[in-house]
């Protein structure tokens, strides 16, 4: 190439620049606002997968009969009003008048039976938290029975990802159960939706983009602002490529923000970031229960099984450096394991553990571990916020007492089957923990309670305590308020004083929006956009 | 001829299967979809019950022989992740790869081919030197980190182009093309940039020293001699040369394109192939996972039995006979 | 007085090296007259090869033409653009090098690579050149040259390769024919055919040979006149009869001692003790003193000049005037 030929390729490239200027991405419609996330809905099949981003994106088609507010609070959906009927076993549920559906059918009991009934299905990913329903009834047309097996004063709890489909729709489609993995078909409902909700499915393409409108019909307006016209939903991987699209203005509004972009964000003009708790607690869980332990050096016994050593370990965690290190400062540390918004949350049980390091050591010794010993420690790395780095960092603070902790860092589909089977294939491992009923009780049962039926499935420690199951399983049962509170109360001073797990963190939420939105951080990190109002 | 192609395709399929069965007996190693399936609150007995309703219970061999036997009726099962049948997920994503990677391929190899003969004619320039550097620090630098830089010049900083997807797509029966609309257009630089670029400092290399090497041998001394103007010395008794390797690599480097557009599909939101395959992989999506695996093997069958082919076409001397031997 | 065909004069030729300059080739100087055969013989890294190159302008850095005058008809050559030397390589100056079998691209047809040159040289349409390759493959000995114009170099044997090679050194009839160890590379059997038909077309068209070899029966059989190289200088330069019968130089009398059949190679010479200087190690005076065994003080610090002896010109301080002949 001659220098007057590179010449003129130079001048190509700016010219093909300069083309392109002009076409700078025009300005959405001041209604429509574009959202991303890093992960799709795996489907819109309500009843198929019990997962938050499924929910998130389902809660603006579908709707459940109680739903979450941005503050968390138990909030009526389609349900106009609910309580216990003089059986205490048997919910009542009163239906809003003059709803519909999507497609236009009017919302009745009938569809409220056929909804729950499809949510217990084998194939259904919400069975479990329905495990209590004995049987839905239909009374009048807006007016449902759900029987228990035994009272369960918080079956409303569980209902809040419970979303009401259409029964005459579903027959149509044939959608009367969730997807099958055995069928060679793809169910209808995976790619359509016909709810009753603030906004209408216009077009979906899996991973790539869904687009909606809003719901001109709907009940709710009046009550929330409902101001979005249009919602473009994408999906957007890569960190850096999600907040490169909100600095360059190609979407308004991202979840899944990482910590060290956060300060960027927050100091950049005409964006907001909003933060805050959410529900969910990080924390280190120890097999207590085994005689002995595979990963560690300590022959013929279990050290995690003295409660001095556990003691320890809990005070030589500094709550804070993880804090600062690990997580740039967004989390909240804690001593409890269990987010503020939870039933049987207090100040007392939250406040982290006081580092004592002498105090530590002199517990070794009196275990008997003065010498220290190794075990390997498991953690996930691509579910937490950081959760590779709070491994790190506490790996190093538990060797301050001598305890080396190999650390195992892996994906979390390879992470999660080590503490789901029976025996747990994991001494020492990091879980993250998130409370959708907003009470104790749930808690306990997945994770301290004796692992067997339907309780324990999460709880990989061995821990097993039968008067501590008892109290648990005698929960779901009472039906007096005040008298279950103080039950919380005792269960939660036992399990203290016990130390099966190591509490670390809150996780923090940060959602980034350009300011001329507002969408408020939501607990369960299931943002409802029928709740935005534009800034005018 | 045609002898010879068949009998590569016979041993294409044989290549694709021992690809499939390696890969299944891997995804133990991937992690267990029933950790990702079953929600939260699922019971010991739910996750037992679903693991045994997809079959994850039984040993390797008859869960391969089971999707063995589904794909050869063109049923690859259902992806556990989106729940609808993989070869329809799989034919929906592959528009975006292949436009990606054909159009990548293209700038690699007409850049690539360029810069390469420039830099052997000018091989003392400084201009050439310049390019040879910096295809040193391309070849050295990740490919996401490529990408992440594009799009903060021309995504935040400039606003030129978009940061990630595809833009607006027009459907030509079942398949969909970025090309025909502005924003399609626009969304591809970037990605094909990102992931022509690795292939373009290799064949620009690649392109270089078989240039040099060929402008050394006797035909080319002997070319001058005759009088042969000294560019078509270079473009056409030198180039057409040197093109037989480059073909290879390049034909191979297609396929890996194909392949692996992984990184950048995911720095960039393509929707293509190599995106799902990363969502699959972090689900345990193992019908996906393991029809990927296969396309992609097929992939690599394909366009090595198309070098063949095309390097018959460029040399005469292995049109007596087609020799497996390169030379 | 018409001018010779070539005309050499004091011809130096430099080898830039980090290590210095190295001096290929040193004050050489002879001519060529119309239909002449001139043979040029000597050891390997004589500069014998290199002599050719530099005539047509074909030297590559590092080398460079350093002193001296190249005159083809009377007209200086040697300081021409590159491009107007260009068009007298293949068109006045035609060149035949030593291995057929690598001195024909071997990726076009024979015909392509005649017709190109013929184009290139001549007005000739492309269907007129066509006809004057097939006429030239015809004269060269080619048999069904209508046929085998389009076969490619591949299947043509060495000898039929060299003979189109002939074909293309004198396709636009060219004044002077450079040709560069032309049979050495070809079979025993094949090299006098090949001697015979290139002396033939020349006689035919009165085209000056310029004839490089270090096969001393090829020279005997060949050559009108011929000069002994030694070193990148010219010992002795005379008629063949004179120098191959009766030399006077002593490395030619060494040289001759290898005439004896034309099996023999004479690449090394037994009969003088050691072995030609590296061009970084030649000695001071005559270059050829540490071997001869009848040097004297002068041959180690003066250098000889080319003197008339006869009817040859002999770079020895054991001839010519002032001549002191130690006894």
């Amino acid at each position: 190439m001659s220098l007057r030929k590179s010449a003129a390729f130079a001048a190509f490239l700016v010219a093909v620049g300069l083309a392109t200027t002009g076409l700078t991405i025009a300005a959405a419609d001041a209604k429509t606002v574009r959202w991303a996330r890093s992960g799709d809905a795996l489907t819109l099949d309500p009843h198929a997968q019990n997962e938050g981003p499924t929910h998130a994106l389902n809660h603006h088609f579908y709707e459940p009969l109680v739903l979450r507010d941005p503050e968390g609070n138990l909030v009526a959906g389609l349900a106009a009003s609910w309580k216990v009927t003089a059986d205490p076993s048997v919910w009542e549920f009163k239906l809003r008048p003059n709803v519909v559906f999507h497609n236009g059918n009017p919302l009745t009991a009938d569809d409220v039976v056929f909804s729950l009934d499809r949510a217990r299905q084998p194939t259904s990913d919400m069975k479990g938290l329905l495990t209590s329903v004995a049987s839905v009834a239909k009374v009048d047309d807006l007016t449902v029975h759900i029987k228990t097996n035994e009272p369960n004063p918080l079956l409303p709890n569980n209902l809040t990802n419970m979303f009401i489909m259409n029964k005459r729709w579903s027959e149509a489609n044939n959608v009367q159960k969730p997807q099958d993995f055995k069928n060679k078909e793809e169910n209808f409902a995976v790619r359509n939706a016909n709810g009753t909700g603030p906004f209408v499915l216009v077009s979906r393409e899996p991973d790539v983009k869904t687009v909606m409108k809003r719901n001109d019909k709907y009940w709710g307006r009046g009550e929330v602002p409902l101001e979005i016209t249009e919602i473009i939903y994408t999906p957007i991987k890569s960190d850096a490529t999600r907040v490169a699209a909100l600095l360059s203005g190609e979407v308004d509004f991202v979840q899944d923000v990482p910590v060290q972009d956060i300060e960027r964000l927050k100091s950049t003009q005409n964006l907001r970031v909003n933060l805050g708790p959410e529900n969910r607690t990080i924390f280190f869980g120890m097999n207590v229960g085994a005689a002995d332990l595979k990963s560690d050096n300590v022959e013929g016994k279990n050290p995690f099984a003295d409660k001095r050593l556990r003691q320890a370990m809990n005070m030589v965690i500094n709550r804070q450096a993880i804090q600062r290190v690990a997580m740039r400062g967004q989390s909240v540390p804690t001593g409890v394991l269990m987010p503020p918004f939870v039933n049987g949350w207090t100040k007392e049980l939250d406040a982290p553990p006081a580092a004592d390091m002498a105090k530590a050591k002199a517990l070794m010794a009196e275990a008997g571990y003065q010498n220290g010993f190794s075990v390997a420690l498991n953690c996930p790395n691509d579910r937490y916020v950081n959760d590779e780095a709070i491994c790190q960092a506490a790996a190093g603070m538990f060797g301050q007492i001598g305890i080396k902790a190999n650390l195992v860092s892996q994906s979390k589909s390879l992470h999660f089957p080590l503490i789901q089977k029976t025996p747990p294939e994991t001494d020492f491992y990091l879980l993250g923990w998130g409370v959708p009923t907003f009470d104790s009780e749930y808690i306990f049962s997945f994770l301290y309670h004796t692992r067997s039926g339907k309780f324990g499935s999460w709880n990989a420690t061995g821990y097993s305590n039968p008067d501590m199951d008892k109290l648990i399983e005698s929960l779901s049962g009472e039906t007096d308020t005040a008298k279950r509170n103080a039950m919380i109360a005792k269960i939660w001073a036992q399990l203290q004083s016990d130390v099966i797990y190591l509490p670390i963190h809150h996780q923090v939420l940060a959602f980034a929006m350009k300011n001329n939105i507002d969408v408020p951080v939501d607990p369960e990190n299931q943002p409802k956009l029928k709740y935005v109002a534009f800034k005018k | 001829m045609f002898a010879y192609i068949l009998r590569s395709l016979a041993q294409g399929v044989l290549v694709i299967i021992v690809v499939a069965l390696i890969a299944f007996s891997m995804f133990r190693f991937v992690g267990d979809p029933v950790a990702s399936l079953a929600g939260q609150e699922a019971s010991v007995a739910d996750r037992e019950e679903l693991s045994e309703r997809l079959g994850l219970n039984d040993p390797i061999f008859i869960q391969f022989a089971r999707f063995l036997g589904g794909a050869a009726q063109a049923d690859f099962g259902i992806s556990y992740r989106q729940g609808r049948p993989v070869a329809g997920l799989l034919a929906e994503r592959l528009p975006a790869t292949v436009e990606l990677a054909v159009l990548s391929a293209l700038f690699a190899l007409i850049v690539g081919i360029a810069l390469g003969v420039y830099a052997a004619i000018r091989r003392r320039g400084v201009i050439a030197n310049i390019v040879m550097v910096l295809s040193l620090i391309g070849v050295s630098l990740p490919t996401f980190l490529i990408g992440i830089g594009l799009i903060y010049i021309f995504a935040v900083e400039l606003r030129w182009l978009p940061s990630f997807g595809r833009g607006e797509t027009i459907k030509i029966g079942w398949w969909t093309t970025g090309l025909l609309t502005e924003s399609g257009r626009k969304s591809l630089i970037m990605p094909v940039l990102t992931l022509g670029f690795f292939q373009l400092t290799l064949i620009m290399r690649l392109v270089r020293s078989e240039m040099l090497e060929a402008l050394r041998s006797e035909y080319i001394r002997f070319a001058r001699a005759r009088g042969v103007p000294e560019r078509v010395v270079q473009l056409r008794h030198a180039l057409r040369n040197t093109m037989i390797p480059v073909i290879t690599i390049a034909g191979l480097q297609l396929g890996s394109v194909i392949a692996f557009a992984i990184v950048t599909e995911t720095v960039f939101q393509w929707p293509g192939l190599g995106a799902l395959f990363v969502n699959s992989v972090q689900f345990v999506d193992i019908p996906v996972m393991a029809t990927y695996l296969m396309f992609v093997a097929f992939v690599f069958v394909v366009t090595n039995l198309l070098v063949d082919l095309v390097y018959y076409l460029i040399d005469p001397r292995l049109r007596g006979g087609l020799r497996r031997g390169r030379p | 007085m018409t001018a010779p065909v070539l005309s050499v004069r004091g011809l130096r030729l430099d080898f830039v090296t980090r290590r210095g300059v190295l001096t290929a080739l040193d004050n050489v100087s002879f001519d060529i007259a119309k239909g002449e055969v001139l043979g040029l013989v000597g050891e390997s890294g004589a500069g014998k090869s290199v002599t050719g190159a530099a005539i047509i302008g074909l030297i590559e850095p590092p080398g460079r033409i350093a002193g001296g005058e190249v005159r083809l008809s009377g007209e200086r050559i040697d300081n021409l653009a590159p491009d107007a030397l260009r068009r007298i390589r293949g068109r006045r100056i035609g060149v035949i090098f030593q291995d057929p079998l690598t001195s024909l691209n071997p990726l076009f047809r024979i015909g392509d690579q005649l017709v190109e040159t013929i184009q290139i040289h001549t007005p000739l349409t492309q269907a007129q050149a066509r006809q004057r390759a097939v006429d030239l493959l015809t004269e060269v000995g080619i048999p069904a040259a209508e046929k085998r114009v389009d076969a490619y170099p591949h299947e043509f044997s060495g000898g039929m390769r060299q003979r189109v090679v002939i074909a293309l050194a004198l396709c636009a009839e060219p004044e002077l024919v450079i040709a560069d160890e032309p049979t050495t590379a070809l079979d025993v059997s094949v090299q006098a055919q090949i001697i015979t038909l290139l002396k033939r077309l020349c006689r035919d068209r009165g085209t000056a040979v310029l004839l490089i070899t270090h096969d001393m029966g090829v020279i005997a059989e060949t050559a009108d006149r011929v000069a002994v190289m030694y070193a990148g200088r010219i010992a002795e330069i005379g008629p063949v009869h004179d120098v191959v019968q009766s030399p006077l130089h002593p490395y030619a009398k060494g040289l001759m001692g290898s005439i004896p059949t034309l099996e023999t190679d004479a690449d090394r010479l037994v009969q003088i003790p050691g072995s030609m200087p590296r061009l970084s190690a030649i000695p001071r005076g005559c270059a050829f003193n540490p071997r001869c065994s009848k040097a004297f003080d002068r041959c180690r610090t003066e250098r000889p000049e080319p003197t008339r002896s006869g009817r040859s010109q002999v770079a020895c301080f054991l001839y010519g005037p002032g001549r002191e002949a130690p006894q």
